[in-house]
C-alpha cells in the first residue's frame, strides 16, 4: 500500500507519466492543502500554538469559517465511525496493511477489522460540547453501535476454552491453581496486549482538533485502536472514570479477542487456528516454573496413599563433602522398588524436599502419548493434605 | 463412642522387608468415630456418606452392576443414550463427587467442571448471538448479533441457579457426594446450588473429554438449552 | 491444597513459531526534496517501477512518500516501536534500493555485537542436560 503526501503536481504528473498503475498498491492522497508535510506515525508534532482546548461552540450565530470547518470535520468523522463504510475502510492504508500482516481471509472485511479496533468507550458525543454546557462532553454508550463490546465477550469465552482445553489435553493432571496461572500466562490482558502491539497496532492518542489542524484524512484513524473519546488529549490530565473505560492494556487486549470472535463467525476452524498460531503454539511457556510446593513430602505421601502405592521412602543415593562447607547430597524417593524422583541439596532435608517435589512434578506434569488408542486420561483431582 | 482397630500395614501394603522399628510402632491405628478429636484418625464410615444418607461404599460396589439404583437413576434421567453418549460408571461417579467430599481421597469433579463450564459458556453465548436478531440489521456480523452479549438476559442462560433447579427437577440432587461446611446450617448456606450446578457442568466436561465436541454440543443444545426455553 | 501456582509468569513470544509470522517492519516513509541536488537519485528511483514492485511484494508494509526540503531520508517503522532512519543523500537508485532492502529485512532491534561463542540463544533447556559427577557408570564417579 503506497501513499503520496504533499507530492507536488510536477512529481505527481511525472509519476503518472511513468505508468504507475492504479489499483490496490498505489494510492494518491493529494488532499494536503498546507505546505507542511504530514506524518501519521509516532513523532508527529503539532505546532505549539495549537494547544487550544477543542471546544467549538455550536452556536450558529458565530460565523467563524474555521470553526464551521471543524464542525464539518467532526461530523464527518462521527458519521464514518458510526457506519464504517467499506469504501472508506478500504482507503485506510493502516487498516489494509494490518489485514495483510495478519493474513486474514477475504470474508473478514476491513470494516470488520476497524470495528474490532473500536471500543465502546470511544464513541464521540453526538452534541458538540460548548463552554456553557460541558456536561454533554460525554461518551454515549449505546448498544446499537459498531464496536467490539460483544465481540470481546465472545472472544474471551473462545480464548479461555481453547487455552484450558489445550493445557488439559497436554497435561491432564495439572493442579487447578497451576492451571489458572498457566491460563493467565497465555491470555491475561498484559500478554494479549503485547501480542497486539507486536502486530504494529497503534492507539489513537491525538485529539480530534489536532487531527483537524493537521488536515489528517478521516481514514487514518480507522486503522488505529480507539479506546477513549478523543475530544481531549491525554496530556490534558483529564480522564473520565467509568465502568466502560479501559486502561490502554485492557483496550489492546480487546482487539485480539474481537478478531478471534469475528473469525469464528466466518469459520470455527479459522478461529481455532488463529488462537493456536498466535497464542498457544506461537508462545512458549515452561509449565514446571509455575509450581510452588509447600509441603512436598507430605503431599507425596498423600498421593501414594490415594493411588494405592507403597509409602514413599527417601534414600541417600550419593554424597560428597559432608563435613566440608559445601556438601552435596543426592536423595532419591522410592515407593517400594520404584524410584519416583531424585533431588540434590546442600543438606539432607533440602535434598529430600527436592526429591519429593521432583516426584510430584512428574506426576502433575504427566503428558499422555499422542497415540489415539490411548484412553483419555481423567484426572482424579489435585491432592489435598 | 465406637472404637475400632485396624492394621495399618494391610491398609497401605507396606513391604515387610523394609520395616524399620518406627514402622512397627505405627502398625496399629486407632480409628475414631463420633465427635471430632484433633489429631485422631476418623473412621471412614463416618464421613464417606453424603448429606442425604447415601454411602459411597455402597455405590462403589455397584459399579458395573446393571441393577444399581444409583447409576440406573442417572442413566434414566439423563438422555445419554439418545445422543449416543457412553460414559462409564467410574466417570459418572467422579462427576457426582464434589471436592469437599472425603477430603479429596476419592476422584472428584473439579477439573471436569472447569472444562464443562467453559464449554457451556461458549454454547450459551452462541445460543444468544444466534437467536436474538437485532432491530438494526447493519450491526450484525455474518448474521449474528453480538450486541446482545453482556446483557443480563444472556448472562442468565445456563446460570448456576437455573442449572441447580434443573438438576433438582431431574431428581439427581440427592445423589451427589459432598460435605457440608457447617452441619448446623441449611443446604443453601452450605452452597448446595453451586455444587449441584457444578455436577451438571462436570457431566458436560466428562462427555466432552470422552465423546468429542459434536456429541457434547448436541447434548447441550438439544437437551439443556431446549429445557431452558420451556 | 499444598501446591500453589506462581502468578505473573507470562508466556514468551516466538514470532513465526506457529503458522503465522508477523513481519517486523510495518511502515516505510520515503522523504525526498523536489529541488535539492542530493535528492536526484531518489527522484530517479521514485520515477521507476522499483518501488511499485517492492510495494506489491510486501503488501503488509505501508509505504508513504513525503516531500520535504533537505536531504532525502528513508525511515523504517517497526512493530517493536522503534524506527530506523537512513539518509540517502547523493545516492544512486541502486544504492537506495540496497538501503531499502536493509530496512525491509531488519527486525527493528538495536544492532548488537555478539561475543565469541555466544552464538546460540535458546528458550529451551539443553537436550543433554547438565553433567553430574554422581550419575552415569563412569569410573571417575564417586561411589554411592
Amino acid at each position: 500500500m503506497l501513499k503520496l503526501y504533499g507530492a507536488t503536481n510536477l512529481m505527481r504528473s511525472q509519476l503518472l507519466k511513468f505508468g504507475i498503475p492504479k489499483g490496490n498498491v498505489w494510492k494518491y492522497q493529494c488532499s494536503i492543502k498546507t505546505c507542511s508535510s504530514y506524518y501519521s506515525t509516532g513523532t508527529a508534532t503539532t505546532p505549539s500554538s495549537h494547544t487550544i482546548s477543542p471546544i467549538p461552540p455550536s452556536n450558529e450565530s458565530i460565523k467563524t469559517p474555521q470553526l464551521l470547518e471543524y464542525k464539518n470535520y467532526y461530523q464527518n468523522l462521527q458519521q464514518t465511525l458510526r457506519d464504517l463504510p467499506n469504501e472508506v475502510c478500504d482507503q485506510s492504508t493502516t487498516l489494509v496493511t494490518l489485514h495483510k500482516r495478519l493474513g486474514l481471509p477475504k470474508e473478514f472485511s476491513t470494516a470488520l477489522l476497524s470495528r474490532c479496533l473500536t471500543c465502546r468507550s470511544s464513541n464521540l458525543p453526538t452534541t458538540l460540547p460548548t463552554s456553557q454546557n460541558t456536561k454533554l462532553n460525554r461518551t454515549n454508550y449505546s448498544n446499537q453501535q459498531r464496536d467490539n463490546y460483544g465481540l470481546n465477550i465472545f472472544g474471551k469465552n473462545l480464548l479461555t476454552f481453547q487455552t484450558v482445553k489445550y493445557l488439559l489435553d497436554k497435561y491432564p493432571r495439572l493442579p487447578t491453581p497451576v492451571l489458572n496461572v498457566a491460563v493467565n500466562a497465555y491470555i491475561s490482558d498484559e500478554v494479549l496486549a503485547s501480542i497486539v502491539k507486536s502486530w504494529g497496532v497503534e492507539s489513537e492518542n491525538q485529539s480530534v482538533m489536532e487531527r483537524f489542524l493537521r488536515n489528517e484524512p478521516v481514514d487514518v484513524t480507522l486503522g488505529k485502536l480507539r479506546y477513549f473519546n478523543n475530544l481531549k488529549r491525554i496530556s490534558d490530565g483529564i480522564e473520565s472514570i467509568s465502568k466502560l473505560n479501559f486502561s490502554e492494556t485492557a483496550a489492546y487486549s480487546l482487539v485480539i479477542r474481537s478478531i478471534t470472535a469475528t473469525l469464528w463467525t466466518i469459520d470455527e476452524n479459522l478461529a481455532t487456528k488463529f488462537i493456536n498460531d498466535h497464542i498457544l503454539f506461537g508462545r512458549k511457556l515452561d509449565i514446571t516454573r509455575l509450581f510452588q510446593f509447600e509441603q512436598p513430602t507430605r503431599e507425596l505421601a498423600r498421593l501414594c496413599e490415594r493411588e494405592h502405592l507403597e509409602r514413599p521412602i527417601s534414600r541417600l543415593m550419593a554424597e560428597s563433602g559432608r563435613l566440608s562447607k559445601s556438601p552435596v547430597f543426592i536423595v532419591g524417593v522410592f515407593s517400594g522398588e520404584e524410584k519416583l524422583g531424585e533431588g540434590f541439596g546442600a543438606s539432607l532435608n533440602e535434598a529430600k524436599a527436592k526429591a519429593a517435589s521432583d516426584a510430584l512434578m512428574k506426576w502433575y506434569c504427566y503428558q499422555p502419548t499422542k497415540d489415539p488408542n490411548q484412553k483419555t486420561v481423567i484426572d482424579p483431582g489435585t491432592i489435598i493434605v | 463412642m465406637m472404637l475400632s482397630n485396624q492394621i495399618r500395614g494391610s491398609l497401605f501394603g507396606i513391604n515387610k522387608n523394609c520395616f524399620t522399628p518406627r514402622d512397627t510402632l505405627r502398625l496399629i491405628t486407632y480409628l475414631h468415630s463420633g465427635n471430632r478429636v484433633r489429631g485422631i484418625k476418623r473412621d471412614p464410615t463416618s464421613y464417606m456418606i453424603n448429606p442425604y444418607g447415601l454411602t459411597y461404599d455402597k455405590v462403589q460396589k455397584e459399579k458395573g452392576v446393571s441393577t444399581s439404583e444409583f447409576f440406573s437413576k442417572i442413566r434414566n434421567n439423563l438422555p445419554l443414550k439418545k445422543f449416543d453418549i457412553s460414559v462409564d460408571d467410574n466417570l459418572l461417579l467422579q462427576c457426582f463427587t464434589h471436592k469437599s467430599f472425603a477430603h479429596g481421597k476419592v476422584p472428584y469433579n473439579e477439573k471436569l467442571f472447569i472444562m464443562g463450564s467453559h464449554f457451556l459458556k461458549i454454547q450459551a453465548s452462541v445460543y444468544s448471538i444466534k437467536s436474538n436478531k437485532a432491530k438494526d440489521k447493519d450491526t450484525l456480523i455474518n448474521g449474528m448479533n453480538f450486541n446482545t452479549l453482556g446483557s443480563t438476559m444472556s448472562k442468565q442462560i445456563l446460570s448456576e441457579y437455573k442449572l441447580a433447579q434443573f438438576m433438582e427437577s431431574l431428581g439427581l440432587k440427592e445423589l451427589i457426594f459432598w460435605k457440608k461446611r457447617n452441619v448446623n446450617e441449611n443446604n443453601d448456606f452450605n452452597g448446595e446450588p453451586k455444587i449441584v450446578s457444578s455436577v451438571l457442568n462436570s457431566l458436560v466436561g466428562a462427555i466432552l473429554l470422552t465423546n468429542g465436541v459434536e456429541k457434547t454440543s448436541s447434548f447441550v443444545n438439544d437437551f439443556l438449552l431446549k429445557n431452558e426455553e420451556s | 491444597m499444598v501446591v500453589k501456582g506462581i502468578a505473573n509468569r507470562f508466556s514468551i513470544a516466538r514470532n513465526g513459531y506457529g503458522d503465522s509470522f508477523i513481519h517486523p517492519c510495518k511502515k516505510i516513509i520515503i522523504q525526498y526534496c523536489n529541488w535539492g541536488g542530493s535528492s536526484q537519485g531518489i527522484r530517479q528511483f521514485l520515477t521507476t517501477d522499483k518501488l511499485n514492485n517492492i510495494a506489491s511484494k510486501h503488501q503488509q508494509i505501508e509505504f508513504e512518500i513525503v516531500k520535504k526540503s533537505g536531504h532525502p531520508v528513508i525511515t523504517g517503522w517497526y512493530n517493536n516501536g522503534r524506527h530506523k532512519p537512513i539518509c540517502v543523500k547523493n545516492m544512486e537508485p541502486m544504492e537506495i534500493n540496497k538501503k531499502l532492502e536493509i530496512l525491509l529485512t531488519s527486525s527493528g532491534d538495536i544492532l548488537r555485537r555478539y561475543t565469541k561463542n555466544d552464538n546460540v540463544k535458546s528458550l529451551n533447556k539443553s537436550v543433554r542436560g547438565i553433567w553430574s559427577p554422581f550419575h552415569g557408570n563412569n569410573d571417575a564417579t564417586p561411589s554411592v
